[in-house]
């Protein structure tokens, strides 16, 4: 099975000038190598400052990584052109952290749903209205609030409607970029079971993205995904399965990690829908 | 002191380029000073040729900026066709008597508005208050040459003070004290309308300025150690006030040069305004540019003046 | 906040009315504006009355007939034996409403003799009808000049903070090049240098774009703060993601964020060109005689005849200030309530 991602040593420097002259850089991404199979989930943990988000954006092509490759399906993105790109980025969708950002506050939901049909389809407005409304209830989400502005909604609607508008066109892998992290606890649960929903292995590939979800918050990493990358300044130093990862972190950033992560209360129950 | 010197430099190719700009617009036009007088037949083809030739009229753009940088180095501004003589000491005076009348406006204006404006942040939203918004909202929406004519109007029909120029016939020969009486009464028209119209922008943005300081905490902890009002507003709150203040200042340095253009031609009063004007209609291209630069350099030099004074007033921008 | 949204409608109700009576100058003003009546240089107002010498009370209001006063050439005084009285509705001198409706039909006029509210000038032009014929060019002129540094302020203002780098940097050391030129020297520059071949109207034209040309650099700034702030925020990021290009993000999601700073700055900017053209005709730049401007209109004062003897020639200045009351509490209702502005209203 031919990976649907796979990442070579990438490289990303942010350098800036100082105001007497000298140059500083700073890698946020070094040589970080990895492979996505279709339909998984993996988490990409770290704590703030590991390059996590930096790596999230390299792979939305929403930034140029400085060196390395980063190849979807078989194909170098360095080598495509902008509009072999415009192509490709709908296909790898992003979910922000911040939900009262993530929505131009003039659109109402209709408009933030139906934003990524009229840029790469030709649907009219009555399907994508009828799409609209059956994306809303993949999510959870009632067919009334498409008239509603983001503003009126709770921030665990909105977080469900960013969900919402990344699977807008089907993409191939759906990265989270901290997305629970703003949440109310039992609100982030409820979010982690709808994750658990859309990624379930018994639906077929071709209708499951594949998922990464970066965070901090290694429990509910765990809850979600089968794999795990752990990261520390800009570098992998650990992967592999879950559970193996879990039970013997090789490394010591894996294991401060879970160290912090124990202090929280390890049950998840499933509280009643805010 | 890095900072200083970065904004210097900018300030200096601001000018550069302000100069380079003017050339351009005053020499681009068609026509030129002497094709006028094509049209007199009593002067031959040859004399002009000479005489554009005398001007370096007939060399090329670059060839006669480059020349005019040159003897700006030597402290002249080039030459006037009109007035046959050399562009600087012309300017100078006409210079000087704006910047008289510009400076005693502006020194007035702030007078009385820093306490205005103090005073209705004080008294916000009591009678004072009102007064003194509702006067300023007054005159902001009366325009500029509506003030200015009408109080040229009064001055005519009620006689009250001198209606135009700078002194009376004769006033040459009185003694100084007398003279200096003479210059203020005529003084007296042009800078108060300058001031009335200055008067409701600088009210609005002190008030704003130590309205906006005195909801701030050490006011409070200033109140409650028992300093009295007086000193509280004037010592504390002004002084903490003053970084818009001083931009705002810093405009009004910069205007001193090029802002009374219009009081100047209503009042007859025979500063560079006028003169400029003169210029630009009868083609004296290299007064012109005298004059423009001098405008600008007020300009820039006032914007300049106004980053050195907040550089030495707030701290937070040497840190940056 | 309801309270400052129905000031700002207040103030548009009131502007537009003060506009529309401008628009329909032919027909409200009862002289044509170039006419001229030799035999009554420099009338003074008439005042209108409704109650005679008699003390008979006339429900039509009626005017006296000037005459010039004995042993004097400028002086005039009413003649009480002679009304005009005042009709509505009359027909008069035609004119061509917004250049292309033509009408004979005035507001107010006299069918013998005539009636001058504000007097005549020098020529025995009817002031009243000069001002409002005058005020549909300084408007013009201002609304135009107006438009034109929006309309560059946010191609600029947006290019620059949407995109940064070069474009960013070269575009605002540009600006602060327009800020610092002293315009009003360059525009009489421009207007005294331009070609004889160049009509006084054409010429005219020529100086109201420029000066709205050369007003870009203020609401650019402006524009360009909120491109800059608009181009972080996710939901662009995201549009990005969609595959949109820079042409639709600019469209549809950094545009719209700059609606309330275009309405804010055409309330500020639209008194200041009118000011600017105003003070250009008065210098003798703008547009040419016989047609009137309320600058050329005042421009007469300049002379001391004229102040010492025919005060109502300052009128013209007055007129102005209504105009400039509306559009200053226009644009200081809109700051107090930017939801106001951001809604478009």
């Amino acid at each position: 099975m031919e990976a649907l991602l796979s990442v070579e040593s990438l490289v990303k420097e942010y350098s800036s000038r100082h105001l007497s002259g000298a140059r500083m850089s700073v890698r946020a991404l070094d040589q970080v190598s990895f492979v996505v199979q279709p339909g998984t989930r993996i988490a990409i943990v770290g704590a703030s400052g590991s390059g996590k988000s930096t790596l999230a954006a390299c792979l939305a092509c929403l930034e140029k990584p400085s060196s390395g490759s980063i190849c979807f399906q078989g194909r170098n993105l360095e080598f495509l052109s902008e509009s072999e790109l415009q192509n490709i980025r709908p296909q790898v969708q992003l979910v922000f952290q911040d939900p009262a950002m993530a929505f131009n506050p003039i659109f109402t939901v209709l408009e933030i749903l139906e934003e990524p049909w009229i840029l790469q389809t030709k649907l009219n407005s009555e399907e994508r209205k009828e799409r609209a409304a059956e994306l809303l209830g993949r999510v959870g989400l009632p067919r009334r609030i498409l008239d509603r502005k983001s503003a009126d909604l709770s921030g665990g609607q909105r977080q469900r409607l960013a969900i919402a508008r990344a699977l807008a066109l089907e993409p191939k892998i759906l990265i989270l970029d901290e997305a629970l992290s703003a949440l109310d606890y039992s609100v982030q649960a409820q979010i982690a079971n709808l994750l658990l929903d859309l990624a379930d292995p018994s639906i077929p590939l071709a209708a499951r993205p594949a998922v990464l979800f970066i965070t901090h918050d290694l429990v509910m990493a765990a809850r979600i995904t089968d794999e795990i990358i752990v990261m520390q300044s800009g570098r992998i130093v650990e992967s592999g399965p879950m559970r193996e990862v879990m039970r013997n972190p090789a490394h010591m950033a894996t294991r401060a990690l879970i160290a912090g992560a124990s202090g929280v209360s390890s049950s998840h129950e499933k509280r009643p829908a805010v | 002191m890095r900072y200083l010197a970065r904004r210097f430099l900018h300030a200096a190719m601001l000018l550069a380029a302000t100069t380079v700009v003017t050339f351009l617009f005053t020499t681009l036009a068609p026509g030129n000073y002497f094709d006028e007088m094509r049209l007199n037949p009593q002067i031959s083809p040859e004399t002009l040729t000479a005489l554009k030739a005398r001007y370096d009229l007939d060399k090329p753009l670059p060839v006669r900026y480059l020349v005019w940088v040159k003897s700006l180095a030597h402290g002249e501004m080039g030459y006037s066709f009109a007035y046959n003589s050399p562009v600087l000491p012309l300017v100078a005076v006409r210079a000087r008597n704006t910047l008289l009348l510009t400076i005693t406006a502006t020194l007035l204006a702030w007078l009385i508005a820093l306490p205005l404006g103090v005073w209705s942040a004080e008294y916000a939203g009591r009678w004072l208050d009102h007064v003194i918004t509702g006067t300023s909202a007054i005159l902001l929406v009366i325009p500029d040459i509506a003030l200015a004519l009408g109080f040229l109007l009064i001055a005519v029909q009620t006689r009250w003070f001198p209606a135009g120029g700078m002194a009376s016939v004769g006033a040459e020969s009185l003694p100084f004290a007398n003279r200096l009486w003479d210059l203020a009464q005529h003084m007296f028209l042009p800078a108060t309308i300058l001031v009335l119209i200055a008067q409701p922008i600088l009210v609005r943005h002190i008030r704003a300025a130590v309205a906006d300081v005195l909801g701030e905490g050490f006011i409070r902890a200033a109140e409650a150690h028992g300093i009295p009002r007086s000193r509280l507003l004037w010592r504390y709150a002004l002084p903490a006030a003053a970084n818009p203040l001083i931009s705002l200042f810093g405009f009004s340095i910069g205007a001193l040069l090029s802002g009374s253009l219009l009081v100047e031609v209503v009042t007859s009063w025979p500063g560079l305004g006028p003169f400029l004007l003169e210029a630009i209609l009868a083609r004296d291209l290299y007064v012109v540019i005298g004059g423009v630069l001098l405008s600008t350099v007020f300009l820039v030099a006032g914007n300049f003046i106004a980053d050195v004074a907040l550089f030495w007033a707030d701290p937070r921008i040497r840190t940056e | 906040m309801k309270r400052s949204l129905h000031k700002t409608a207040v103030w548009l109700i009131f502007l537009a009315f003060l506009h529309v009576i401008v628009l329909a100058a032919g027909f409200v003003a009862p002289y044509d504006p170039v006419q001229q009546d030799r035999d009554r240089p420099y009338a003074p107002p008439m005042a209108i009355h409704c109650v005679d010498r008699g003390g008979k009370i006339h429900l039509r209001p009626f005017a006296y007939v000037q005459r010039v006063k004995e042993g004097f050439f400028d002086q005039y005084e009413e003649d009480r034996a002679t009304q005009i009285p005042l009709k509505f509705f009359v027909k008069g001198a035609p004119y061509r409403l917004l250049g292309i409706i033509p009408g004979k039909l005035h507001l107010f006029g006299t069918e013998s003799g005539s009636i001058n509210l504000f007097g005549t000038d020098g020529y025995g032009r009817d002031l009243f009808s000069r001002i409002l014929h005058g005020a549909q060019v300084s408007l013009f002129a201002g609304l135009l000049a107006a438009s034109i540094s929006l309309f560059l302020g946010v191609l600029m203002g947006g290019a620059s903070g949407y995109f940064g780098g070069w474009t960013d940097s070269i575009v605002m050391r540009f600006a602060e090049l327009c800020l610092v030129l002293p315009w009003l020297y360059l525009l009489f520059g421009v207007r005294a240098f331009l070609p004889l071949l160049v009509s006084p109207m054409q010429a005219f034209l020529i100086v109201v774009i420029m000066i709205g040309a050369l007003g870009w650099a203020r609401p650019a700034r402006l524009v360009r703060g909120v491109a800059l702030s608009a181009k972080e925020r996710d939901f662009v990021r995201a549009a990005r993601g969609f595959g949109a290009s820079h042409f639709y993000i600019l469209r549809r999601h950094i545009l719209p964020q700059t609606r309330s700073i275009i309405l804010t700055q055409a309330a500020i900017l639209i008194p200041q060109y009118i000011l600017a053209e105003v003070t250009l005709s008065f210098l003798g730049l703008g547009i040419p005689e016989p047609a009137p401007s309320w600058g050329n209109l005042l421009s007469s004062l300049q002379q001391y005849s004229v102040l010492s003897s025919y005060w109502w020639m300052y009128l013209p200045a007055l007129a102005m200030v209504p105009f400039f009351f509306g559009y200053l509490a226009l644009s200081s209702s809109l700051q107090e309530e930017p939801r106001a502005a951001k809604i478009g209203l």
